[in-house]
């Protein structure tokens, strides 16, 4: 019995210690590892021959690498200081003048022949509450040695139906092109040279605005204001010769001494356009016509319409914008300073020709842009422009003088506002236009 | 006949897999991770949205790009390649059932804001109109409204993806609805108009309403979003690690769950990632402190983003997409993409969550998320895994949190994300050899097709492979989805298998590590 008691105390105690080596082995739940280490790599994956192959191009792009690093950290130091003081200034408090805004905006423009164009804008939009836009706007370089402008734009004044435009600006251009009167295929040769022009204009402009966005007219009245000065070219930029070394400069009307001019205009502008930038659909049409009284030497009449047309070809993402533009000025031709007949050349007169290639009383212009979707805001574009000038109306519709220029384009734009626009066209050899500015830089304005 | 092979078999396969080095520990499976050790306090990161923009569409995509990464896989999975739970991620309906009332509940503690409301704050940031404010029982809110033209269309999505991701496993703060009409709304005298210092007014307060649809009978309907205890210290960075935080020890563009986010963004068309859409949160917890990762604002999902910023493209194309836009320029118009033919849906509720059109891998965030850059086909049959998980009835209960007033516009959208579930399993679980469940059977190794489990595919052969590829055995599927091979041997053996679902289609072989026939060490769902 004692026997057996001995036994089953050694079993007790064996099975004893048996269940706290078991429980030793067991152990308490073991910690949880780190987060890296949850793998359990008993051996882990080695270099793969992936990993051998990449390293030896990624030492070889460490260099570039470090100097893009390098040539990024200012730009953004910039953007972080933008983004806090936006932060900073933003926010939804909800007060009375979230809708007007005030914005400096920096404006960058190419153009083949002249250089880069810089400068900036302060612009104050929605004053009135009812879309009155107000700016000054200063630049140089490029086709200007400096320009200044000051603006206020209304469709709706107030909230009334009162149209203005009022516009003063001056500018010293110091190497404008020129290439004779005609359309260049007369006898005498017209090489390309360049002149310098002061020009100080004033604008004003009043009238009523009927309808809504979508479907607008305008019509209305203006004097502008125009003095300029001519003299030889004096920018060192283009090789070109300058005016009086290539032609007889003192027969140009208003070369030798300035042109002043006051031109009292009547204004029709017809828009149905559904957008303003990202036009899909719709019409601009703006006609004009105009008198300068003999006041100061010149006097002439001035007659001019321009329509474009927008033709959705597909959910308003292709679209085909058809213009056509004629331009005409009345009266003798010694009553008429030469800068101010019609012209042809440039990003908006003409693609793929030089500004102002082309220069006489009258001129006609046709265009055919497509334009398809890239990106949200930006859409891509191909053209075919011709135009032509003339000393007469009749002479105009000589089709094989017109000229011709085709060439592909993008368009960054919103809804309502052309942010930038690029230009590529081939016509009298290859032209760029580029421009970086939120306002509409083709405006009619500045045609003249 | 299988019975005569199988010692055959079992010979072959002892002597392929004796010589095998040992790849994963003898361990049990890490569930869990250390990354609540208690750490200093840790500074608060801005989200700058204008550099943050410049980088993901420019700079640092150059940068990256000169970087010639390869692969990486992902580096906080566990030995079974899941995510144990941690800070960023707790394991939900990826482990075990989910009740529909319990996701429609997810992270709720205490429930809506109760009325009346006290703005303390103005919300800054965002598009649509807000406030952060006081309710009844001291608890503050962020209160959000819809656009003034889609009533529902962003409270709804708000509450619906927000206990989608609960349940899918991440951290999200409490979020409602509440209707309120403005009497229930004050103005505690303190709050400041913006950052300015300006006394916030009730004509402020009636400009926000203005801006917010009301319902028929005058009230406000909004979504209410439960500020997190502890200190918000900025959204988690999409790369890189928080170099003062001790815990974080994993780069975020190699965290599992937020590669295989990609997966649950395109299922829900929450294109709106970025920095500013998560929130570490500075965190107490007995006695020790540590940051914890959530994510927030979901009102963009479903549609909503594209809805909200005109873009048809939104969840085909970045917001700045170098390769679709550049394409385009070069098409001349000419290319019709996928989204042109997208509609919106017939509600106003809901924004163009498309079915037919969608397609999972061509799926893209609107602002490039580095993770998604570096995901692999584990990571995307991680999450696809998870996504197949959830059922119609669990569709219907999440949705219906959204209380979408007209029912057919929740049906039509239960059935959109049924639809789009279907797309995401199809592409992301029969793109891999997708043996999953591994077990080992009187020593035998076991797993489940979880093609055939989830009705994708069926039928085929698991092949094991030796390294140059030659076939060693061949195991049949069963029509559950269920297949097990011959015996093991003992010691360590890691298996090369993979999945011939049909002659032509061979999947790439994955591996099995198991030790003396008894236990699975590991898997590698992509071999290196």
């Amino acid at each position: 019995m004692r026997v057996l008691k001995i036994g089953a105390t050694v079993l007790a105690i064996l099975a004893a210690m048996t269940d706290a080596r078991a429980a030793r082995a067991a152990g308490p739940e073991p910690a949880p590892p780190p987060p890296d280490q949850a793998r359990g790599w008993e051996t882990p994956p080695g270099t793969t021959p992936e990993e051998a192959a990449l390293a030896g191009p990624q030492v070889a792009l460490m260099a570039p690498r470090l100097v893009l690093t390098v040539t990024f950290l200012p730009i953004e130091g910039g953007l972080r200081v933008v983004s806090r003081r936006i932060a900073k200034g933003g926010g939804d408090a909800g007060e009375e003048d979230d809708v007007r805004t005030v914005a400096i905006l920096p404006h960058l423009s190419y153009l083949t022949g002249f250089g880069t164009t810089v400068g900036i804008a302060a612009r104050l939009q929605n004053l009135g509450g009812h879309g009155e836009e107000a700016a000054v706007t200063a630049g140089f370089g490029g086709r200007f040695a400096q320009f200044v402008e000051t603006s206020f734009l209304a469709d709706r004044a107030a909230g009334s139906q009162t149209w203005v435009e009022s516009r003063a600006r001056y500018e010293i251009r110091p190497q404008e092109i020129f290439r004779g009167i005609g359309d260049g295929t007369g006898t005498a040769p017209s090489p390309e040279s360049r002149f310098r022009e002061r020009r100080l204009t004033v604008l004003e402009r009043a009238g009523v605005t009927m309808g809504e966005p979508g479907r607008l007219t305008k019509i209305g009245g203006a004097a502008i204001f125009q003095s300029s000065s001519f003299g030889p070219k004096d920018d060192d930029f283009s090789a070109d010769p300058s005016i009086e070394t290539a032609y007889d400069a003192r027969a140009l009307r208003g070369f030798a001494g300035g042109a002043r001019t006051v031109e009292f205009q009547g204004n029709l502008v017809v828009d149905t356009r559904d957008a303003l930038a990202a036009t899909s659909r719709g019409l601009h049409a703006a006609a004009y016509a105009g008198v300068v009284p003999a006041l100061d030497h010149y006097g002439f009449g001035h007659v001019g319409l321009d329509v474009t047309g927008y033709v959705d070809l597909y959910k308003k993402t292709r679209v085909l914008v058809l213009r056509g533009a004629v331009e005409g000025v009345l009266g003798e031709d010694g009553d008429i300073p030469f800068t101010q007949l019609a012209r042809l050349g440039g990003p908006e007169q003409l693609r793929g020709y030089r500004l102002d290639r082309y220069r006489d009383r009258e001129s006609a212009l046709v265009s055919a842009e497509y334009r398809y979707p890239i990106h949200h805001v930006v859409a891509g574009a191909l053209f075919v422009d011709a135009g032509h000038v003339a000393h007469d109306p009749e002479a105009l519709t000589a089709l094989s003088r017109w000229r011709a220029g085709a060439g592909v384009g993008l368009r960054i734009r919103t809804t309502d506002t052309t942010i930038a626009s690029l230009d590529l066209a081939y016509g009298d050899g290859v032209q760029l236009f580029f421009s970086i500015f939120p306002f509409d830089s083709r405006a009619q304005w500045n045609k003249r | 006949m299988r019975n005569t092979c199988a010692p055959l078999l079992a010979l072959a396969l002892l002597s392929s897999a004796c010589a095998s080095t040992p790849r994963f520990k003898d361990q049990p499976v890490v569930w869990r991770v250390d990354d609540t050790r208690d750490t200093p306090p840790v500074e608060t990161r801005e989200f700058l949205v204008h550099q943050y923009a410049a980088d993901i569409i420019v700079l640092r995509r150059l940068t990256r790009a000169l970087e010639l990464r390869g692969h990486t896989a992902a580096q906080d999975t566990n030995a079974l390649d899941e995510v144990p739970d941690s800070t960023w991620f707790t394991n939900r309906i990826s482990v075990r059932t989910v009740t529909p009332e319990e996701a429609a509940r997810g992270p709720d503690v205490s429930g809506p804001p109760q009325l009346p409301l006290v703005v303390t704050h103005v919300k800054s940031g965002g598009t649509n109109p807000g406030f952060v404010a006081k309710d009844a029982t001291g608890r503050k809110f962020v209160i959000k409204f819809d656009p003034m033209e889609s009533l529902e269309l962003q409270t709804a999505a708000s509450v619906i993806i927000n206990r989608f991701f609960w349940t899918l496993g991440y951290s999200v703060p409490s979020d409602h609805l509440v209707v309120f009409a403005r009497s229930d709304v004050t103005i505690d005298p303190k709050t400041k108009a913006g950052d300015s210092k300006h006394a916030f007014t009730a004509p402020m307060l009636d400009a926000i309403l203005a801006k917010a649809p009301r319902l028929a009978d005058g009230t406000f309907r909004a979504s209410s979003s439960e500020l997190l205890k502890g200190a918000p210290k900025g959204g988690f960075a999409a790369e890189g690690v928080r170099s003062e935080d001790p815990n974080d020890r994993v780069p975020h563009e190699h965290r599992r769950e937020l590669r295989g986010l990609r997966v649950f963004a395109a299922w829900l068309d929450h294109t709106d990632m970025k920095e500013d859409n998560g929130l570490d949160v500075y965190t107490e917890d007995a006695g020790r402190h540590y940051l914890r990762h959530f994510l927030i604002d979901f009102g963009e999902t479903l549609g909503g983003h594209s809805a909200e910023k005109d873009r048809a493209e939104d969840g085909y194309e970045y917001a700045w997409d170098w390769e679709n836009q550049t394409k385009a320029a070069f098409a001349f118009g000419l290319w019709k993409r996928p989204w042109e033919d997208r509609r919106p849906s017939l509600w106003a509720s809901l924004g163009s969550i498309s079915t037919s059109e969608f397609d999972p891998a061509l799926w893209r965030e609107a602002y490039p998320y580095w993770p998604f850059f570096e995901r692999d086909a584990a990571d995307d049959y991680w999450a696809a895994k998870i996504v197949m998980r959830f059922d119609r009835p669990l569709l219907a209960a999440l949705v219906a949190t959204g209380q979408l007033s007209d029912p057919r516009a929740a049906a039509f959208l239960t059935n959109a994300l049924m639809i789009r579930r279907q797309k995401i399993g199809s592409t992301y679980i029969e793109a891999v050899t997708p043996l999953d469940d591994f077990r080992i059977e009187q020593g035998r190794l076991c797993a489940v097709d979880l093609g055939t489990r989830f009705d994708l595919a069926h039928g085929g052969v698991v092949e094991r492979i030796d390294e140059r590829g030659k076939v060693l055995e061949r195991a049949a599927i069963g029509q559950d989805g269920r297949v097990c091979l011959a015996p093991l041997p003992t010691g360590y053996v890691a298996l090369r298998l993979r999945l011939r679902r049909s002659p032509g289609d061979v999947r790439r072989p994955m591996q099995v590590h198991v030790k003396d026939a008894s236990r699975v060490l590991g898997i590698m769902r992509i071999e290196p």
